[in-house]
């Protein structure tokens, strides 16, 4: 042993040798040291800061669920019955299409923004890839433009049940995000809010409104709700539903429409100024399953 | 001037290290500063490091590679929650029925977007309002087709179409526009007109 330690101290060679390997191993070690002091700066600290409000998220998330859970199943139920039995029946009702499309036409036609309709083309059914199939609709009208706005809105609301379902995603979002930062618990009622009947709310929007108001009060949520209310198909479903046309669909019982898919609209001039030629290409929709 | 006597300097000279016993004392510090920092950082990497490079959990000193670990677990769980919270929000989303819904709603509104566009048609060319005639407007499949000519510029009414084709490209929410094919043909009432069918593509 002693003799091995006084060969290696006594030959150069191998002293270079042991210092030059000792070396190149320390300098890798040094930058591995270096490394995960840099990676402890920029990474676990920052991890670190956010991880109280992350857990604080999780934690609220999971009081919603519970919370949503309660209603939840109970309501899926009947709003499954009402899409299986009015929106997409498993037996296309063209003729109430037909005659939904007749009492807008009526009844925009008596406010003077509607004019002449041609004749329905009814086209022969399509099978479509989701268990659905579809009826081509084609028509054309003359219009002003609040006609035309009109006639495009009640085309977008055909099909559509609840409140939540005339809101984009990115509307219901929005509106989700702020009710969490006011108050998580408020979810059950904005669930209550987007499971509420459209035509219902349309026809008299204040008492559902003033409802879900009283429960989040917050400027946040207060603006986010403006918006979503206002500029949203919410807005066009309130101003049709409110005149002659609520009480017309009412009295028929058209409510819920059957669902229609619009497949392509052109808009071209007609032969006054505000007035247009309006085409419309719609698919009726009916399951077959 | 002294005179070193000739045995002391033999002496010396018999006394002096040779060339391998230089670089023999030469490299055995530098032996034992590698040696020495080798170790060190060795002891440094499994005892000092783990110690000043451990983040509290909870309360429990954890290797920032489980924390990081942890904190994917946390944001797994908040997405699976969101998901279940707007399952549970909005029952029918992933039924066929919410399926068609979301379709519609995303559809973009044929009649602000006719309405936009004559605003940039008004405004793109301040010096000529006039400049560009809608004609007609459709939409199908995320596509707007729009139709129109452009007047009352005389000879640059190509130009003025390819700079209107530009000012329609960055409206918002606009995939692509394709070019139309550049015309220019001569009326007895208009003059030079360019007539155009733009197509729109939506993102």
């Amino acid at each position: 042993m002693m003799r091995s330690f006084r060969s290696i101290f006594g030959s150069p060679l191998a002293l270079g040798f042991v210092g030059v390997l000792s070396l190149s191993l320390a300098v890798p070690l040094l930058t591995a040291h270096i490394q995960e002091v840099k990676a402890v700066r920029e990474t676990a600290l920052p991890l670190l800061a956010a991880l109280p409000s992350l857990e604080r998220r999780l934690a609220l998330l999971k009081e919603q669920v519970e919370v949503t859970e309660l209603q939840a199943a109970l309501k899926t139920g009947s709003q499954l019955e009402r899409v299986r039995v009015s929106v997409l029946p498993q037996e296309a009702d063209v003729p109430r299409a037909l005659a939904t499309l007749e009492l807008l036409r009526s009844t925009l036609e008596s406010q003077g923004v509607v004019g002449s309709l041609s004749p329905i083309e009814v086209g022969r059914e399509q099978a479509r890839s989701d268990g659905l199939a579809a009826v081509p609709l084609n028509f054309q009208l003359s219009a002003r433009t609040d006609g035309v706005r009109r006639v495009l809105a009640f085309v977008r609301l055909a099909g559509l049940v609840t409140v939540g379902d005339a809101l984009t995603t990115a509307e219901k979002n929005a509106l989700i995000r702020a009710t969490e930062e006011e108050n998580p618990a408020g979810i059950v009622m904005l669930e209550q809010f987007f499971s509420t009947d459209l035509f219902r709310y349309a026809e008299e929007p204040r008492p559902v409104e003033e409802q879900l108001k009283r429960s989040l009060q917050s400027e946040g949520f207060l603006s986010a709700f403006r918006l979503a209310t206002e500029t949203s198909l919410l807005k066009d479903a309130k101003e049709l539903f409110q005149g002659p046309m609520g009480p017309a669909v009412s009295r028929a019982r058209l409510w819920p429409m059957e669902f229609l898919a619009i497949d392509r609209v052109e808009l071209k001039p007609g032969s006054s100024p505000d007035w247009y030629r309006l085409t419309l290409s719609l698919s009726l929709i009916r399951r077959t399953s | 001037m002294t005179n070193i006597p000739a045995a002391i300097t033999g002496k010396l000279r018999a006394e002096m290290p040779g060339p391998r016993e230089v670089l023999r004392r030469v490299l055995f510090p530098f032996a034992l500063f590698s040696v020495v920092l080798l170790m060190l950082f060795v002891l440094s990497w499994y005892l000092l490091l783990p110690r000043f490079t451990r983040v509290e959990l909870h309360g429990v000193p954890q290797d920032p590679t489980r924390l990081q670990t942890y904190v994917e677990g946390v944001q797994a769980e908040t997405k699976k929650m969101e998901e279940k919270r707007l399952a549970l929000i909005l029952p029918l989303d992933h039924s066929p029925y919410g399926v068609l819904v979301q379709e519609k709603m995303s559809q973009p509104s044929l009649l602000s977007f006719h309405e936009q566009l004559k605003n940039v048609a008004r405004t793109f060319l301040p010096e000529q309002s006039q400049a560009v005639m809608l004609q007609s407007i459709s939409w199908e499949r995320d596509t707007v087709v729009v139709t129109g000519d452009v007047r009352n510029v005389g000879l640059q009414s190509m130009a003025v179409l390819a700079q209107f084709v530009s000012a329609v490209r960055v409206m918002p929410g606009i995939e692509r526009v394709d070019f139309p094919s550049f015309t220019r043909e001569r009326d007895e009432t208009i003059g030079f007109h360019s007539p155009f069918t733009i197509r729109i593509h939506f993102s």
